[in-house]
């Protein structure tokens, strides 16, 4: 039979105690944090899962933010977008009504209204929001639009006002916010057609269309493709006025374009996944975008064509006609289907930020939704049931009373206490 | 025979008993003495006398005082302290660098570094903010700030265990010089011819405490001398005690002779977890902080190094970092005079946050041992808290082993004091006995004599 010695009862004693003990401090200090995991040895995994769902949240909630601001510029847009549309249908009302042969004395009158809008839109066209000019791209140093120095036009004051402003929705989705002043107020030519795959190194391929600058004037875009390796071109361009003399004294740069082997489609322009760049000349009053985005490599003879949005732009067309109708002077056919061009042009583009505007709520409800989920999990995994961890508390308190009760009944004795 | 043999008998009786007594007493003066092994009293008659074709017996006296010892367990409890003080020793150094990361909570590294990038993130939407350029300065500083606190605390750690480490070995030393002086005790009282149990005990309370600090054997020659080795080393017999020191090359530690002729092959006590923590646990805890900011250091100068600022005219080729070196995180002097130095347009344009948005991508890339910076840096903390788990497991299971080893050793060695007192009374009655015994032999003795008179 194995001895009982005084020190075995003590230390037993002393041993259950302790154990007690430290069971309630880890459970009084999950009941007072109310979470199971305080520290990373609770549970090094859980740990590992509860940074893991944090940083998930931290960066829900900056893609909320980024979705909110978004759509307060999305929004900001639509409302310049909207009033200068509004202004579009006053002019459009004035051009109908300048027809009619019973106002032909009230033109300077129609003059001045169309200037009233001018005036307007071109405030628009200068919105700010959050300290950033709307329409001016990513190019904030400035207004965007502004009179020429001698004010008989209008004119981009910015070197690129085509720039986009992305924001991130998601870790693998990267939303455009804002519409170009290129987009909305810009000529954009559009390089359409194909390349023989098959031509050879040395061959050039041409293209040519008529450009206008700011007041009118007629000029020539002259593009040329040189094939320089296989899916790789040297493209040149040139601006020819009515004489046929280039307006560069000095030709501007080559730029490379590279396609895709396997598609056919355009891959790179000098280097970079953007596939259009501005050709903007302030002294002849000429800036619109080359768009070479449509352009592919196939395998059937080069056909190649150009296109623009618009022959002018808004302002300088509503300048030339205000200028004409103080002249005595009605609109052309030409100048009315430019501005109905633009209000047309101005109405798809509120279309499109609309659609910017639904994909940033769309992809808010889609956060807010995946958030609660995580936050579900992340609460699952670190909240204590309260409930539970009381109940055990008063268990453990009552194991612990009875050790207590049972260790001052009987630790005293021995033999002592009966001779 | 004479009537004069009762009072002799009665008298070595009282003797033996008294003696008997005796122990006992110490044994109930050391009832809670955690050291002491209980003594026991062994009895035997003395020699028999042949008398009248009779032998004769002539008493009782007290042939041997042992103590109650099983070398055994003392064997195995040295092998479990040194597994158990090991491991309780790197739990205790584990919380204090488990204190150091705030995790999971808003407070800890992941936290700042998942900040640093949503700042970059929310930087990209509005570009020309200076508001949201002094976020993102802000965030690198608060990033900055923890790395640092964090490194400089794992130092701090360190800088303690090194300190505690010398104070072990001076104590290490000191009972080293106690087991030589013990032996040489405890060696001239065998020559006497006599055990002296309570020189023993303290020997073994002596090496207990060493088995505590480190992996040490105990062999005994024939003197009763304790050999000891530490870490394989000779270390103490009754001639000659070895001194010990702590050992610094290349950032590691380890315990050597004075003369540093010999290495000791440390594997187990706190001495262990010191040396050891010290040399490779935490400095491995460190390099792995290291080689996460250093990535994310590497990746966002990179990055940012393409972009343009936000001054007039813009400039490129700029680092958002100056340097990372053991926890000191150094963002570029020129970002924190002016915040337009951050260079996040890709196209030199004040509206392009195209650089920023590359920045924060970063966080979601998998840069390092194919995993993201934020998941390196929870691996970090999740080993941090694995190996504290380990270590408390250990201790845990090694101290229940222990328990149960204790609670042999007590109830082999300890003192009852129920058995003590049932000797009492036995020893008692009998030493009452013996008084007795003179009574009624001086009873006879008088008897005697009246029938003389």
């Amino acid at each position: 039979m194995k001895r009982i010695s005084d020190l075995s009862i003590s230390n037993s004693y002393l041993n259950n105690i302790n154990l007690l003990k430290n069971q309630l401090s880890a459970l009084n200090l999950q009941i007072s944090t109310g979470k199971k995991i305080n520290k990373p040895s609770d549970s090094p995994s859980g740990t590992s899962q509860i940074i893991r769902m944090n940083n998930q949240i931290s960066q829900m909630d900056t893609f909320t933010s980024n979705i909110q601001n978004g759509l307060a510029f999305v929004n900001e847009t639509s409302f310049a977008m909207e009033s200068i549309q509004s202004e579009i249908v006053n002019v459009l009302t004035s051009l109908t009504s300048v027809q009619n042969a019973a106002n032909d004395g009230n033109l300077s009158s129609f003059a001045d209204q169309i200037d009233l809008s001018l005036q307007s839109i071109l405030n628009f066209a200068n919105s700010e929001y959050d300290g950033k000019y709307i329409f001016s791209g990513t190019d904030q140093s400035g207004k965007p639009y502004g009179y020429t120095a001698d004010g008989k036009s209008i004119e981009v004051k910015l070197n690129d006002v085509s720039g986009e402003q992305n924001i991130r929705l998601s870790p693998n989705v990267l939303q455009k916010v804002n519409m170009t002043g290129q987009e909305v107020f810009g000529t954009i030519v559009k390089q359409g057609g194909n390349i023989d795959v098959n031509s050879s190194v040395g061959d050039v391929i041409s293209n040519q269309m008529n450009i206008y600058d700011a007041g009118g004037n007629q000029y020539t875009l002259d593009l040329n493709y040189t094939k320089t390796a296989a899916n790789t071109y040297s493209l040149t361009y040139d601006i020819l006025d009515s004489s046929n003399n280039s307006i560069y004294s000095t030709p501007p740069a080559a730029k490379t374009v590279v396609f895709d082997s396997a598609t056919g489609a355009m891959k790179s322009l000098d280097g970079s996944s953007s596939l259009s760049f501005n050709i903007n000349d302030s002294s002849k009053k000429i800036n619109f975008s080359l768009d070479l985005g449509s352009l592919e490599e196939k395998n059937s003879s080069s056909s190649v064509s150009l296109s623009a949005n618009q022959k002018n732009d808004i302002f300088n067309t509503l300048i030339l006609i205000r200028d004409n109708l103080k002249n005595g002077i009605k609109p052309t056919d030409e100048q009315v289907q430019i501005v109905k061009d633009f209000s047309a042009r101005i109405v798809n583009n509120l279309s499109a930020n609309g659609n910017i505007a639904n994909q940033l709520n769309d992809t808010s409800d889609l956060i807010t939704n995946q958030q609660t989920n995580v936050e579900a999990l992340l609460s699952q995994k670190q909240d204590v049931d309260i409930a539970k961890a009381v109940t055990q508390l008063q268990n453990m308190n009552y194991t612990l009373d009875m050790n207590y009760k049972l260790a001052s009944m009987f630790l005293p004795q021995s033999l002592l206490d009966y001779l | 025979m004479s009537l004069s043999r009762i009072f002799d008998i009665a008298r070595s009786s009282l003797a033996a008993y008294q003696g008997a007594l005796d122990v006992t007493s110490h044994n109930v003066a050391n009832a809670a003495n955690e050291n002491y092994s209980r003594q026991r009293v062994n009895l035997s008659t003395t020699n028999p006398q042949s008398l009248a074709g009779l032998i004769w017996g002539t008493g009782v006296k007290i042939d041997q005082i042992t103590r109650a010892r099983n070398q055994l367990t003392d064997a195995q409890i040295r092998n479990n302290n040194s597994t158990y003080n090991d491991n309780s020793k790197r739990s205790e150094i584990l919380s204090q660098v488990e204190s150091l990361f705030p995790e999971p909570s808003d407070m800890g590294i992941s936290s700042l570094i998942n900040s640093f990038f949503n700042s970059w993130n929310e930087l990209a939407v509005t570009p020309n903010s200076s508001t949201l350029r002094t976020n993102v300065v802000q965030a690198a500083q608060k990033l900055s700030s923890q790395v640092q606190t964090v490194y400089q605390g794992l130092d701090e750690i360190k800088g303690s265990l090194l300190e505690d480490a010398k104070s072990k070995v001076q104590t290490l030393n000191n009972l080293l010089k106690q087991v030589q002086t013990l032996n040489t005790q405890i060696s001239a009282s065998s020559i006497a011819g006599a055990e002296n149990n309570d020189l023993l005990d303290q020997r073994d309370a002596v090496i207990d405490q060493l088995s505590q600090m480190t992996n040490i054997s105990v062999s005994y020659n024939s003197s009763n001398a304790a050999i000891i080795s530490v870490g394989g080393v000779f270390a103490a017999d009754q001639n000659v005690s070895v001194e010990f020191k702590i050992s610094s090359s290349n950032n590691n530690l380890t315990l050597t002779t004075s003369d540093g002729s010999s290495v000791a092959n440390v594997q187990g006590g706190e001495l262990y977890a010191e040396l050891n923590s010290y040399s490779t646990t935490i400095s491995e805890y460190q390099n792995n902080l290291n080689d996460v900011m250093n990535t994310l250091v590497n990746a966002v100068n990179s990055v940012h190094s393409t972009g343009y600022t936000n001054t007039n005219p813009p400039e490129t080729g700029i680092n958002f970092f100056d340097s990372y070196q053991n926890g000191i995180l150094k963002i570029n002097d020129k970002i924190l005079s002016d915040n337009n130095n951050i260079a996040i347009s890709a196209d030199g344009t004040g509206g392009n946050g195209d650089i920023a948005l590359k920045i924060a991508d970063l966080n979601s890339q998998k840069l390092l041992n194919g995993s993201t910076i934020a998941d390196n840096y929870s691996n970090l903390v999740s080993n941090i808290g694995n190996d504290k788990v380990s270590a408390d497991q250990i201790a845990n299971s090694t101290q229940l082993i222990l328990q149960q080893l204790q609670d042999q050793k007590n109830s082999y060695s300890g003192v009852s004091i129920d058995e003590e007192m049932t000797n009492v009374i036995t020893y008692q009655r009998s030493y009452d006995a013996s008084a007795k015994l003179i009574t009624v032999a001086d009873q006879m003795l008088q008897t005697v004599l009246n029938l003389v008179q």
